[in-house]
């Protein structure tokens, strides 16, 4: 019992010697979740290739936009009671925006707007972490963002610059598209037969 | 596109940040200590300690092959306890385990396992193959960076102070050295300073970076402008003293100290150099995209960076004075 | 170092771990992703009749050149996706093994006499081999560690297999090179033969 108590006295003393270091776990838990999850990594490099295909003052727009959406999705999704829509959104958006890659459409601004931040928010609800709060969850909600932000910017300038750079580079994209396409029909298929 | 917005997020996340920063409260983690103490010649007391809110069972141990466990005897015979150790679930019930080995005609042995490395192998003179070695302390090092925010941050604002890609590769290459010839140096004993004022210094470093750098941007002479890697190096020598107190917090096993040093030492560059090709990914993909930031709001994110050094050391130094 | 408390230095090194871990733990992480991208990786890669199949489909893509090249690789993945919904509705499909063992023979066939069909023959051919495919890695599927690491893993498998046939179609810019890739075909067609015999049960 006496090495118990000194575990529990010896806590606060590296935590007070080494601010910084105290919980900023709970940053990378939020930077590794996302990423670590197929259901929502999948999708967001797609929403990166769609970003990508598009005309560079729309394409710019995605940097802000969607992790500003998931940031709020985040955070709101620690708050309430995940609503039925986001779990059919997430499920659905890997073969939607799979399909809209494949189509390679310049998108009218007001639709891919749209289309990022209803995915930012609902995948931001989906990474919502219930069981935090106060600095922890904030860490948390802003390590989800940065992930976001991270993901979807190195890879809406990569597939521009392909697409803008290579004669082959508009293809290869949609050939991606294709792919998570393919995977979000069979993930979608599951999903539903598998749900009672 | 305006960025003024993300300007405004970007001060905002340093305010959060800020405040995240000065905060501490309790932690409910569960802990796992495993004590084996020799009774007798190669016979073993062994003892559970640990907390856990939810109730959990201690891993479940494997010892040697040679060793027979009835709990809470583990008699090991005329071999002693060498061999392999392993503790079973540890990454599902515990993240971490210590195990403590206290023999009779010999030092004390402590080992920390952990969810990703579950197993030690016990040697008579506690030394450990190098392997063991490094699967621990690679990832310390490179979590120590990743969690030592003050160092990122000024490593953050070297990188605002250098020019060019050579400059760069200069100026990171001089932060390195200098942080590893302090690291060793303290960790081999030669030369001793109290964390506290070190820690406080570190955080004064990341604020006289960020004045330099909006010295630089506004054109005045200054040397580390000119010469970003003797601001490196200066301020190098003192990280490395922060590196070398979170290294021999986490523990240094006297018979394995040059190879933990080193691998530690690893980590750390390994965090470090992530961090820089990071960074500079999305400073490619910014430009890519011409999403470039107005001149204003880079001056008010090195403020930022600068406040959260100033506060760094203002409550670090609040610190020093109250212990 | 010397300090009585040998513990201090263990418990902070815990307690480092732990905080990186603890939060892991708790946002409802999918388990098995490794497991599961691992074995749909290797899945179409152990078939042998499926490997060669979709190397095929891309050398006959290079052949046929733009936009074959690409539109074929795009189908491909999407009607796999289908057959593979096929599968997982337990909707059977006749002639599973003999389809895809017919798959390798009759793409194979292709190769080798570098047919020219128009570009909606061709997507219909690919097509119409690519549900036999996706109906045998779909029926693999729930028993998956993770079932979308599974899929992942799989398409991803399939991907790279086409793009190293076109990869090897790029050959066909040299003169030797499209005697090459029609060799390539003859093996493709020889293997296509080998499998559909055995499929068949005359083995």
């Amino acid at each position: 019992m006496r090495r118990l108590l000194w575990l529990a006295l010896l806590i606060p003393v590296p935590a007070s010697a080494h601010l910084v270091s105290t919980r900023f776990g709970e940053f990378y838990a939020g930077m590794l979740h996302p990423v670590t999850t197929l259901g929502h990594l999948v999708p967001w490099l797609a929403v990166g290739l769609l970003a990508g295909l598009q005309h560079s003052a729309l394409a710019r727009k995605v940097l802000l936009l969607f992790p500003l959406a998931v940031l709020a999705g985040t955070w709101m999704g620690s708050e309430l009671n995940t609503a039925a829509w986001v779990g059919i959104v997430n499920q659905s958006s890997l073969l939607i925006l799979g399909l809209l890659v494949v189509l390679a459409r310049p998108l009218p601004p007001a639709v891919f707007s749209g289309v990022v931040m209803i995915h930012g928010l609902s995948h931001g609800l989906g990474n919502g972490a219930t069981d935090l709060s106060g600095n922890g969850l904030l860490l948390y909600v802003l390590g989800v963002t940065t992930a976001a932000y991270l993901l979807v910017t190195l890879l809406t300038a990569s597939s521009h610059q392909l697409v803008t750079r290579q004669s082959w580079g508009t293809v290869a994209i949609r050939a991606g598209g294709s792919w998570i396409a393919a995977v979000g029909l069979i993930y979608l298929t599951f999903t539903l037969l598998a749900a009672p | 596109m305006q960025l003024g917005t993300r300007t405004l997020l970007k001060v905002l996340t340093a305010v959060l940040l800020l405040q995240a920063a000065g905060s501490l409260w309790a932690h409910d983690t569960p802990i796992a200590l495993l004590t084996l103490s020799e009774r007798q010649q190669g016979l073993y007391n062994v003892e559970w300690t640990f907390s856990s809110a939810l109730n959990l069972p201690p891993p479940t141990p494997v010892f040697p092959d040679h060793c027979q466990y009835d709990h809470p005897r583990l008699q090991c015979g005329e071999t002693g306890l060498q061999g392999r150790l392993s503790l079973q679930q540890l990454g599902e019930r515990y993240s971490a385990a210590v195990v403590q080995i206290h023999r009779l005609n010999a030092k004390s042995l402590t080992y920390t396992l952990t969810g990703a490395n579950p197993a030690v192998s016990i040697t008579p003179s506690g030394v450990l193959p190098w392997q063991q070695i490094m699967a621990s302390y690679v990832p310390l090092g490179f979590e120590h960076i990743m969690l030592g925010v003050d160092h990122l941050l000024f490593v953050l604002g070297l990188m605002w102070l250098v020019g060019n890609t050579w400059m760069l590769i200069k100026t990171i290459t001089a932060f390195t050295v200098a942080h590893s010839i302090t690291l060793a140096a303290v960790t081999l004993g030669w030369v001793g300073v109290p964390e506290q004022p070190v820690n406080a210094a570190i955080a004064l470093s990341i604020a006289i970076v960020a004045v330099e750098v909006l010295k630089a941007r506004r054109g005045e002479p200054s040397l580390s402008a000119r010469m970003p890697w003797v601001i490196a190096f200066g301020f190098g020598l003192l990280h490395g003293f922060g590196f070398a107190g979170a290294l021999t917090d986490i523990g240094l096993p006297p018979e394995n100290l040059p190879a933990a040093l080193l691998f530690f030492n690893v980590g750390v560059e390994l965090g470090q150099i992530g961090f820089v090709l990071a960074v500079l990914a999305l400073l490619w993909s910014h430009r890519a995209l011409q999403a470039q930031f107005p001149r204003w709001s880079e001056t008010a994110a090195i403020y930022a960076v600068g406040t959260v050094g100033s506060f760094w050391f203002l409550s670090r130094l609040d610190l020093l004075m109250t212990i | 170092m010397n300090k009585p408390t040998a513990l201090q230095p263990a418990t902070l090194l815990t307690f480092l771990l732990l905080t990186l871990c603890a939060g892991q733990a708790q946002a409802h992480a999918e388990t098995g992703v490794a497991g599961g991208l691992i074995s749909g990786f290797l899945h179409p890669l152990l078939g042998l009749d499926h490997l060669v199949a979709m190397v095929a489909v891309g050398l006959w893509g290079a052949q046929l050149q733009k936009p074959a090249i690409w539109l074929l690789p795009i189908t491909f993945p999407l009607l796999m996706a289908m057959g593979a919904v096929l599968g997982l509705f337990g909707v059977p499909v006749p002639g599973i093994e003999v389809g895809i063992a017919l798959s390798a023979l009759i793409l194979g066939l292709m190769v080798l006499f570098s047919v020219r069909p128009p570009l909606v023959v061709a997507a219909v051919i690919v097509g119409f081999f690519a549900i036999f495919h996706g109906h045998a890695h779909g029926t693999e599927l729930p028993d998956a560690a993770n079932p979308l690491a599974y899929g992942v893993g799989f398409v991803v498998s399939t991907g790279l297999l086409h793009l190293a046939g076109i990869v090897l179609g790029v050959l066909t810019l040299w003169p030797a090179g499209v005697r090459a890739v029609k060799g390539l075909g003859g093996c493709i067609t020889a293997l296509g033969v080998y499998f559909s015999v055995a499929s068949f049960g005359w083995l």
